[in-house]
């Protein structure tokens, strides 16, 4: 069994209750705007339940997440329980009240803001206080993940740090850098005109603030998906992992590039310059290089493990693979929806192609196919593969695991590929009600239909996994062995320094920030006419 | 440059500060060259692409400006005029509205608004159209015309500190309250006028007079009166029918104001 493994089991049982939280707001912010739903929905009930979706989902989730695997993948591969657990708890008790506060807030009705924030909207202190506790209780999980690691390389001089070590550390310091936009926003934009200590909010400093975050924090919730199909799914394919080496240069590539390409958010924004957006467009395009090379390291994986489990051919090993395992079914799915929603993200990436489809369903389509597809279907996998470890009882059971996988991704198909045609035919997002009678817009009614009844199947498929991952946990003790990592071909040739250290990479990321954010953040202050007044959202007392 | 290690990282940076450069020099100098009208060499290439607004070639010919509907603009300025007002001072002023707007601001007659509970910004920005003669009425342009901005202000809070006028009950609701026509056009009025959200100005419209409401809905279709700073009242108000003027006029006068 697993080290501190109360510590992973709190983080991971917090991350799916939230999730289970959430899902059932998805599936009926879906229904109350398509034709299926008699009339249009409440619109403050839709906009605080699409509030409490998105924070519950981008912020808690994914975060609890990451530092669940981040802490399991740190005992279990550096092999020596983690240093300084009782930090590590205070970290679970901050994001877990923070939590509680930001969903209070959004309960009230008072915070309607959705997790964008949207200023010059204002929302109940408490929602963004809340938001700011949960990213502190984080950065006590980043700067464990850190220190574990340089003491380990300390007291094992020379030898090369667990790829999953190594992947998730850049993950924790991309993380960090990450997260200083929306707190430098929250801190000293948001919050004194929440505060009612200023009327008036640079409504374009704090986008661009917000834009940093942004788009980096997608990776940050994607890499502990990529350190699973690293390090988890060749082993349990029944193969080896193709190039130990790609894999660091992946994660090198995230750490450096995932950072100064957030304004391709901000194409539409009148405050920032073509250049900047041009600037940033090309790097959001480099993005695509360490993304390509885990695809092609994670097939030629899995291609290792179909050979060796006698398939034959060009395409033979395909079949030949375990789709019985969960983890590897869920690899498959994930890399068919990393296929279509990356496909899609070259379009937003691109300023003049993204006019067409900016601010359209066509955007939530892509972030759900990406996120809650791509991404959230491997934390699913990752959950079922280390729930023997962490419980010490077998999952219970593979097939019906696979069978919440299946329905997941068909939801998720059914969910997004409609969003995409009705955003191609100009339906904006965030709103809560479409006049479906109408004959302009009637041509979108069975689409949205469709994608609504995908939602009930994703609701079905987020029930059962909970269903599972409890039964499971209540099931009978059994004999677990230890957790082991995929071990790779290139494992035994020497590795470079810079490839197991990130401090050089680190410092690549700031300078990248700085000439890409560098010009667009400092004109904030010296450019006085983004001031907005500000527009509270808080209830009428 | 000696070991392996620094060779590799060197060349990363390398590698990012090229892609910047060359991304730099393509963004921020071809590009903005080859626009149609650039104009002003190099250096305001640069910063058009930057996003700073240079002015470039000649000054642009005077002309003579637009008609504006107000010279009211939502900035911070005008809020903090607007609710610098002290309500005490203004209750002898406040003594010549009485006549037609009632001593508590509930209007006896059904052809002058309530102003009781009105926010202040509301009042300020009607009564400094009425000075400007951006809103027209003759009794009211009159009454307007000696008045400085701290008496306007002074107005504005004694009319918000009175207490909201009670409807008399509602009778059926018009959709368009709270969803508009999405293919006329129409933002829902709540939108603007509550519940579901508050523009600055835009005044709280439950238990006024429907008779007034009326003539209002009526006179901004018409273009009789156009002080709405972006039209906006004016092109809903020719949007709706006659009919759904009605509707809504009679709804919010009948209906009661805690809703």
């Amino acid at each position: 069994m697993l080290a501190n493994r109360r510590l992973v089991v709190a983080h991971f049982w917090l991350a799916f209750l939230t999730f289970a939280g959430a899902v059932p707001l998805g599936a009926w912010q879906m229904w109350a705007r398509s034709p299926l739903h008699a009339g249009p929905a409440p619109a403050d009930l839709y906009y605080a339940s699409v509030t409490a979706h998105g924070t519950a989902l981008a912020y808690v989730f994914p975060t609890l997440i990451a530092m669940a695997f981040g802490y399991a993948a740190c005992v279990s591969a550096l092999e020596q329980p983690l240093r300084g657990e009782r930090l590590a708890w205070v970290g679970f008790y901050l994001a877990l009240a923070g939590a509680l506060m930001s969903m209070v807030a959004v309960a009230g009705g008072n915070s309607s803001v959705l997790y964008t924030f949207y200023p010059p909207l204002t929302a109940s202190p408490l929602y963004y206080l809340g938001i700011v506790l949960v990213v502190v209780g984080s950065w006590f999980w980043a700067c464990l993940m850190v220190y574990n690691m340089a003491t380990w390389k300390r007291e094992h001089p020379g030898a090369p740090v667990p790829l999953a070590v190594f992947g998730t550390v850049a993950n924790a310091l991309l993380w960090v850098w990450t997260s200083v936009g929306a707190a430098v926003e929250i801190l000293f934009l948001i919050l004194p005109a929440a505060l009612g200590w200023t009327q008036t909010i640079d409504a374009g400093l704090a986008r661009t603030l917000f834009s940093w975050t942004l788009h980096s924090i997608v990776y940050f919730w994607l890499l502990p998906a990529y350190v699973a199909l690293y390090t988890l799914v060749p082993r349990a394919a029944g193969g080896r992992l193709y190039s130990d080496r790609m894999g660091r240069v992946a994660f090198v590539l995230f750490l450096v590039l995932a950072m100064p390409i957030g304004i391709h958010h901000l194409f539409a924004d009148p405050h920032i310059g073509a250049g900047f957006k041009f600037l940033h467009a090309v790097f959001t395009a480099g993005v695509a290089l360490p993304t390509l090379l885990t695809v092609g390291g994670i097939t030629a994986s899995l291609e290792i493990a179909g050979r060796l489990r006698g398939g034959q051919g060009l395409l033979g090993w395909v079949k030949a693979l375990p789709w019985d395992r969960p983890i590897v079914l869920a690899t498959g799915f994930s890399l068919v929806m990393l296929g279509f929603g990356g496909a899609g993200g070259l379009i937003n990436m691109s300023y003049t192609l993204d006019l067409t489809i900016h601010n359209t369903q066509w955007i939530t389509g892509h972030f759900h196919l990406i996120f809650a597809g791509t991404v959230v279907i491997m934390y699913f996998a990752i959950a079922y593969e280390l729930w023997p470890h962490l419980t010490g009882r077998p999952l219970r059971s593979a097939k019906l695991a696979c069978i919440q996988l299946w329905l997941w991704f068909i939801g998720m198909m059914v969910v997004t590929v409609p969003w995409h045609f009705v955003g191609l035919m100009g339906q904006p997002r965030r709103m809560a009600y479409y006049d479906y009678s109408d004959p302009g817009l009637a041509g979108q009614g069975p689409l949205v239909t469709a994608s609504a009844i995908g939602g009930f199947i994703l609701l079905a498929s987020a029930i059962l996994l909970i269903v599972i991952l409890a039964r499971s946990h209540g099931g009978e003790k059994a004999e677990i062995g230890l957790l082991r990592y995929a071990r790779a071909l290139d494992e035994a040739s020497p590795l470079p320094r810079a490839l197991n250290s990130l401090g050089v990479w680190a410092g690549l990321m700031i300078a990248l920030t700085v000439v890409n954010y560098g010009y667009p953040i400092a004109q904030g202050f010296f450019l006085e006419h983004n001031k907005a007044p500000i527009q509270s959202v808080l209830r009428a007392p | 440059m000696g070991t392996p290690a620094t060779r590799i990282g060197a060349l990363g940076w390398l590698a990012a500060g090229l892609v910047a450069l060359v991304s730099f020099l393509i963004g921020f100098v071809w590009l903005p060259s080859e626009q149609a009208g650039a104009q002003g060499g190099l250096w305001n290439a640069i910063c058009r692409a930057a996003g700073i607004v240079r002015s470039a070639g000649a000054a642009p010919t005077a002309k003579t400006p637009a008609p504006v509907a107000s010279d009211i603009a939502w900035n911070t300025q005008t809020l903090r005029n607007a609710t610098s007002g002290d309500a005490k001072r203004a209750s002898a002023l406040a003594a010549g509205c009485a006549g037609c707007h009632g001593a508590n601001g509930i209007s006896p007659s059904d052809a002058f608004p309530n102003l009781a509970g009105l926010p202040a910004e509301v009042i300020y920005k009607q009564l400094d159209d009425y000075r400007t003669g951006k809103r027209q009425n003759p009794i009211m342009q009159a009454m307007a015309a000696p008045l400085d901005d701290q008496q306007i202000a002074d107005l504005a809070s004694h009319f918000a500190a009175l207490p909201l006028a009670q409807g008399k009950g509602g009778t059926e609701k018009p959709a368009l309250i709270m969803t508009g026509s999405s293919m006329r056009s129409i933002a829902p009025c709540a939108a603007c006028h509550g519940p579901l959200g508050f523009k600055h100005g835009a005044p709280p419209l439950s238990g006024q007079k429907s008779a007034y409401l009326k003539a209002q809905l009526d006179a901004f279709a018409s273009g009789a009166r156009r002080n709405d700073i972006n039209e906006q009242m004016r092109e809903v108000a020719r949007a709706l029918t006659e009919s759904e003027r009605d509707a809504l006029a009679g709804w919010y006068g009948g209906k009661p104001a805690s809703e």
